[in-house]
């Protein structure tokens, strides 16, 4: 008897684990992509950048052709793009018929197709399949970048014309000419730290100054032009270290696996099991120049920086909690609009502070010192992180002066508002909701 | 007389013939292309015969490839400057997808001259409402907006930079905005405070 009672709460379980499912898969079955595509409406030039999703392939030229047609048409139409096919290894590979136009683009001009990782996987299959593999290390990877922008409120909510500029990088998952650009597609392209920079850089990841900054990027600024980047990426064909070299161990197409999740964004332990083989895959490929000793001591170092950046942005996050329990914030979580996406918190608004409350969100719609805190966290406190793991002291230096500036600078405002939370307090609401770009995000997408 | 033409000309090209662009478009001009694709691949191939893509002169200059008669853009209007750079994607690119391109940098900019308006319509109120210090932030809130946000997400459009159009473009924008509404804000609070009190 009492058995059968126990079964009640498993078929509940099942069905609501079931009814999660279909209710994740409905979702994703709207116009847009990802888990909110039902909320939004692709941008034109969307099918440029997620091809496999939302390309669709223009009518005015009708025909099948073959590549000698495709370029005596292109040879005058699109005269760079020949040319750079024809500087590239698939015009001309070795034991084997030129890799063309319709191999890659399909020969029915009405139905032409732009090439997706999928597409290339039939001849590169290794570094498709190494690509793919990096879905087992979760975010941050190349592989999941486009469902990390779209599953994003922010990019949700905000007017797509404008999240174009998100997925420009984001698209580093579904085409293959973020890093090796069309039509040339060459691999020494993508061995050189410039090719990282168009995303690899601005204030959140500052890879590029802070490679440049360090020692390494010094020496190859000085050797870039020296040097035959023709080479695979293996221990002693190269003297400096690139983005690549290190990143993609061999050359191998996965850049997630040494990389411990959320380093920079959250107070993570360096030393849990998983994290210490990580450690040592790093110092082994450090040791194919440096001693093992020497590369540990580099680590530990920045573990020192790592803490001290969190002992700071600790003390800021307690600061700011303390000010929204006593109900400080000017304006409030509820004086200004909320995500459209975020139902609860139409009902319990809530100011998010830190990670784990959606902090990366909080740059925009939030009161002056919400958006200091995003960018003390955001742009500071990463930066600080980028500098120190590659081996920039002086950026290091420069971004925890940002630190205390910013830490000092929150303090001064907090105070500013506890002094006046229990006064008079006039409604904001006409100046946080009104307005014209502000009206116009509440009705578009 | 000729070799004296000649050497008059030579003085007159000379202090252009050693200038490039970046010695006067230095920063986010120089910077916004330099992280685009083009920009990256026309530095990393920078010496070689053919040039993949173009630099500053490959897009500004259609009409005179030589670096010292590049200085028309300016004169013409922006739709005038565009349609002449778009020639010259098209050696590479299709009319469908410069067309499209330039199409979505133009509504991006649209958005972004909306949070202009928003801005300048709170600028106005804080002109009738506030004075001194407030008044002092909120206007120069506004010309960071103006003429930083809003420029290099202008050149984040064109140079097709992502940092630019971002995180230095519509995300800046949205930071000087939500400040110009703050201080608003705390000023109608401070004039509140001073009415209770009776300063």
């Amino acid at each position: 008897m009492s058995r059968r009672w126990l079964l009640i709460p498993v078929l509940l379980s099942l069905a609501g684990i079931a009814a999660g499912m279909a209710w994740v898969d409905w979702s994703k079955g709207g116009a847009g992509s990802g888990l909110y595509s039902r909320e939004w409406q692709p941008d034109p030039v969307q099918g440029y950048w997620d091809p496999d999703r939302f390309y669709q392939p223009v009518a005015s030229v009708e025909g099948v052709f073959p590549a000698a047609e495709c370029i005596a048409c292109h040879e005058a139409l699109t005269p760079g793009i020949v040319a750079d096919w024809r500087d590239s290894r698939h015009s001309k590979p070795a034991n084997r018929a030129p890799v063309a136009c319709p191999d890659c683009h399909g020969a029915d001009h009405r139905k032409l197709r732009m090439p997706t990782p999928k597409v290339c996987a039939e001849c590169h299959a290794v570094q498709h399949e190494a690509f793919q593999s990096e879905k087992q290390y979760g975010f941050p990877s190349h592989v999941l970048a486009m469902e990390r922008a779209t599953d994003s409120k922010h990019f949700v909510d905000k007017p797509k014309a404008e999240t174009t500029a998100c997925v420009q990088c984001h698209s580093v998952a579904t085409k293959c000419d973020s890093c090796h650009t069309r039509h040339r597609f060459d691999a020494a392209e993508a061995r050189r730290p410039e090719a990282c920079t168009t995303c690899h850089s601005g204030p959140p990841h500052p890879d590029d100054e802070t490679y440049f900054g360090s020692a390494h990027g010094k020496r190859y600024l000085a050797e870039a032009q020296q040097t035959d980047w023709s080479k695979p990426l293996r221990k002693g064909n190269y003297a400096v270290p690139t983005c690549a070299y290190c990143h993609m161990r061999n050359g191998q197409h996965v850049v997630a696996d040494k990389s411990i999740w959320q380093f920079g964004l959250r107070q993570v332990n360096p030393n849990t099991a998983e994290n210490k083989v990580k450690r040592e895959r790093w110092v082994e490929v450090c040791t194919d120049c440096h001693d093992a000793g020497f590369s540990r001591r580099n680590l530990t170092e920045m573990d020192r920086e790592r803490a001290q950046a969190w002992q700071v942005l600790n003390r800021t996050e307690r600061l700011l909690r303390e000010l929204r329990s006593e109900k400080a914030f000017y304006p409030a979580a509820g004086e200004r609009p909320p995500y459209p996406t975020d139902w609860m918190e139409a009902w319990f608004p809530k100011e998010r502070i830190g990670f784990f409350e959606g902090q990366a969100s909080s740059f925009y719609n939030v009161s002056p010192i919400e958006r200091d805190y995003f960018e003390m966290w955001y742009f500071a406190n990463l930066g600080s992180y980028k500098a120190a793991a590659h081996g920039a002291p002086q950026l290091v230096k420069e971004g925890h002066e940002a630190l205390a500036h910013a830490e000092k600078s929150i303090s001064a405002q907090a105070g500013a508002l506890r002094n006046k939370a229990r006064g008079p307090r006039p409604d904001l609401r006409p100046l946080w909701m009104e307005g014209e770009y502000t009206m116009h995000n509440r009705k578009h997408n | 007389m000729r070799v004296v033409c000649l050497f008059l000309l030579w003085l007159v090209a000379l202090p252009a013939a050693g200038k490039t662009c970046v010695e006067c478009h230095a920063g986010a001009a120089e910077r916004s292309w330099a992280l685009s694709k083009h920009g990256v691949i026309a530095r990393i191939e920078a010496g070689r015969e053919r040039r993949r893509a173009p630099d500053c002169t490959g897009c500004h200059s259609v009409e005179a490839q030589a670096p010292t008669a590049t200085h028309y853009a300016g004169k013409r209007s922006r739709a005038q400057a565009r349609e002449a750079a778009t020639e010259s994607c098209r050696a590479c690119h299709s009319p469908r997808y410069t067309t499209e391109q330039n199409a979505a940098a133009q509504r991006g900019l649209a958005i972004g001259e909306m949070k202009q308006r928003e801005a300048e319509a709170l600028v106005a109120t804080a002109r009738r409402e506030t004075a001194g210090e407030e008044l002092a932030r909120i206007e120069s809130l506004f010309a960071t907006l103006r003429d930083k946000n809003l420029r290099e997400l202008r050149l984040g459009l064109a140079h097709q930079s992502p940092d630019y159009q971002w995180w230095l473009g519509q995300a800046a924008l949205d930071g000087s905005l939500l400040r110009i509404k703050g201080t608003l804000g705390e000023a109608r609070r401070n004039r509140a405070v001073a009415a209770t009190t009776g300063k």
